[in-house]
């Protein structure tokens, strides 16, 4: 990754991070998958570097290996309405040397039975009454990670994005990397600093 | 240090600018003046998972953690939303913007209470209210008092009324005003202000003002009314109580009030880019709740008591900005007696 832009979350009484959060990742959302759209893929990724155990933090980090990408996103555009509340840096180089890197992905919750059950019907090519007695003595196994709290464009369904931090020993070949729309990546490690 | 001979043990200033509670409606965007309804609370049930921290003892114990993470967490919570064809939301309340602030409601010292007013109409003879109540009426245009219901609204429209003297209104598109700093110079606001600063320096003039305030918000979306602090919490009651009143959404007076008169951008922090919390409402510690934190504590001698003291009793502040701040918390009120022992 060369370039990047911080996004600051600027909270204040009754108007929280976590609240915060939600209204801009929303926004983010849309604009990587927008990206995603045009490119065929979507070359952006995102990095939380005030992530803690207990949350994310106040900052999001875009990357990018050329800086066109970030300009792409035209990132005041979608978060015109959040001015107020979030700060946008400009954009700007990686430093040369970072000692750390960091791979952010989406985790999934292991809760749901029927989802885990269609998951497994289709992947084994099985009725789904098969796949829900395979997980007849299934316990649900919740996460503790952060998460984000969205909401689904297409339904009406709230859900959390769950996000994992794991830490690597060197860069990953990023050139290729494609960070969907969510702009998360299980195999790129991107510079930490 | 002035001398400490006058001091008044009983002192209390009412409050100059006093909202009502603010009701809500909801209504679509393009008939937004003509067609409102009220909008109700909906009380929701919902299944969340255990995610708070655990105590320590059931933290050492696996068997015990893993049963208790595992249960779910049943919660009944009020919710509040725009019907399905609606896409904005109205808030409606009046504001009174009263004089005489150079009489204390309660005063026990008659040289305390005269050298309080000499310095408080050297300030109006001064400032004339000009620049606190440009941040008010800045407030009133940017819709700051719609809290979470303004972050990432589409369309915000704010209507004032004057219902007193002069029949007049005003119009604001409250996107164009922000709410990360008072440099705006706009005519009507300006002219708003002048209104308000004429009420506030008057010795028994008053203002009362109507507000609509129009929020485009997107179909079906969910609005936050206040929320109420319960402070007895029944096991299986409700773990969020919103506030109504006859039924209908509302948002709580104090809390209009607290987003009129934030205003403070003259604590010795706010100029610090990692430390500052933006404007912060008028208080006496600058204590901002949320973040657990007071922004004028007594230690760095900016707190309102340290600088009001010496300000009462005949001594210049150095600044006019601690000038503002302390006629500001007048304009907020309170109790600010001091012991004489």
């Amino acid at each position: 990754m060369k370039v990047y832009i911080d996004l600051t979350l600027l909270p204040s009484d009754d108007i929280g991070q976590n609240f915060l959060w939600q209204k801009m990742f929303q926004q983010i959302h849309l604009a990587l998958a927008e990206l995603n759209n045009a490119k065929g893929v979507q070359p952006v990724a995102l990095a939380f570097p005030g992530y803690r155990v207990h949350g994310l933090g106040n900052k999001l980090r875009l990357m990018a290996i050329d800086s066109a990408d970030l300009h792409a996103l035209d990132l005041s555009q979608w978060l015109d309405r959040l001015m107020d509340y979030v700060h946008i840096s400009s954009v700007r180089d990686v430093p040369e040397k970072v000692e750390k890197y960091v791979c952010y992905s989406r985790q999934r919750s292991k809760t749901g039975v029927e989802r885990l059950a269609r998951r497994y019907a289709k992947r084994h090519n099985i009725e789904l009454e098969q796949a829900m007695a395979h997980y007849q003595d299934f316990q649900p196994k919740y996460l503790k990670a952060p998460f984000i709290q969205m909401q689904s464009l297409s339904g009406d369904q709230q859900f959390r994005l769950f996000i994992e931090r794991t830490w690597c020993a060197e860069a990953s070949a990023e050139a290729t990397a494609d960070f969907g729309s969510y702009g998360l990546g299980k195999n790129t490690a991107l510079p930490h600093f | 240090m002035a001398k400490k001979e006058n001091i008044a043990s009983v002192l209390a200033f009412e409050k100059k600018l006093v909202p009502s509670d603010g009701y809500m409606y909801g209504t679509c965007w393009d008939v937004r003046a003509e067609q409102t309804t009220p909008l109700k609370l909906q009380e929701k049930s919902v299944r969340g998972t255990i995610s708070n921290r655990q105590k320590p003892a059931v933290q050492k114990d696996p068997a015990k953690l893993n049963a208790e993470v595992e249960k779910a967490n049943l919660q009944t919570v009020d919710a509040c939303s725009l019907a399905p064809e609606q896409d904005t939301l109205k808030l409606h309340f009046t504001l009174k913007v009263l004089g005489g602030i150079c009489q204390p409601s309660a005063c026990n010292n008659a040289a305390f209470k005269q050298s309080y007013a000499k310095a408080a109409r050297t300030y109006i003879e001064k400032e004339a209210f000009g620049e606190l109540a440009r941040r008010y009426a800045l407030n009133l245009a940017n819709a700051r008092y719609l809290w979470r219901n303004r972050v990432g609204a589409e369309k915000i429209e704010v209507v004032v009324n004057a219902l007193n003297g002069e029949k007049k209104q005003w119009k604001f598109d409250a996107t164009e005003f922000t709410t990360r700093h008072f440099d705006a110079d706009d005519n009507q606001v300006n002219d708003l202000a002048a209104h308000m600063a004429k009420a506030l320096a008057s010795d028994d003039d008053f203002l009362m003002l109507d507000i609509c305030c129009y929020a485009k918000v997107g179909k079906a979306q969910e609005v936050y009314p206040s929320e109420e602090l319960v402070l007895d919490k029944g096991k299986g009651s409700k773990s969020k109580v919103l506030y109504s009143v006859e039924n209908m959404a509302a948002m709580h007076s104090q809390k209009l009030g607290n987003a009129l008169r934030t205003i403070d951008t003259w604590y010795p922090e706010f100029t610090d880019v990692e430390q500052s919390a933006g404007p912060i409402a008028i208080e006496p510690f600058g204590a901002v709740t949320n973040l657990g934190r007071a922004f004028r504590t007594p230690k760095e001698k900016q707190d309102f008591y340290s600088l009001f003291d010496n300000w009462a009793r005949g001594e210049q502040l150095s600044r006019t900005e601690d000038e503002h701040y302390v006629m500001a918390v007048l304009v907020r009120g309170g109790v600010f007696g001091e012991s004489d022992k």
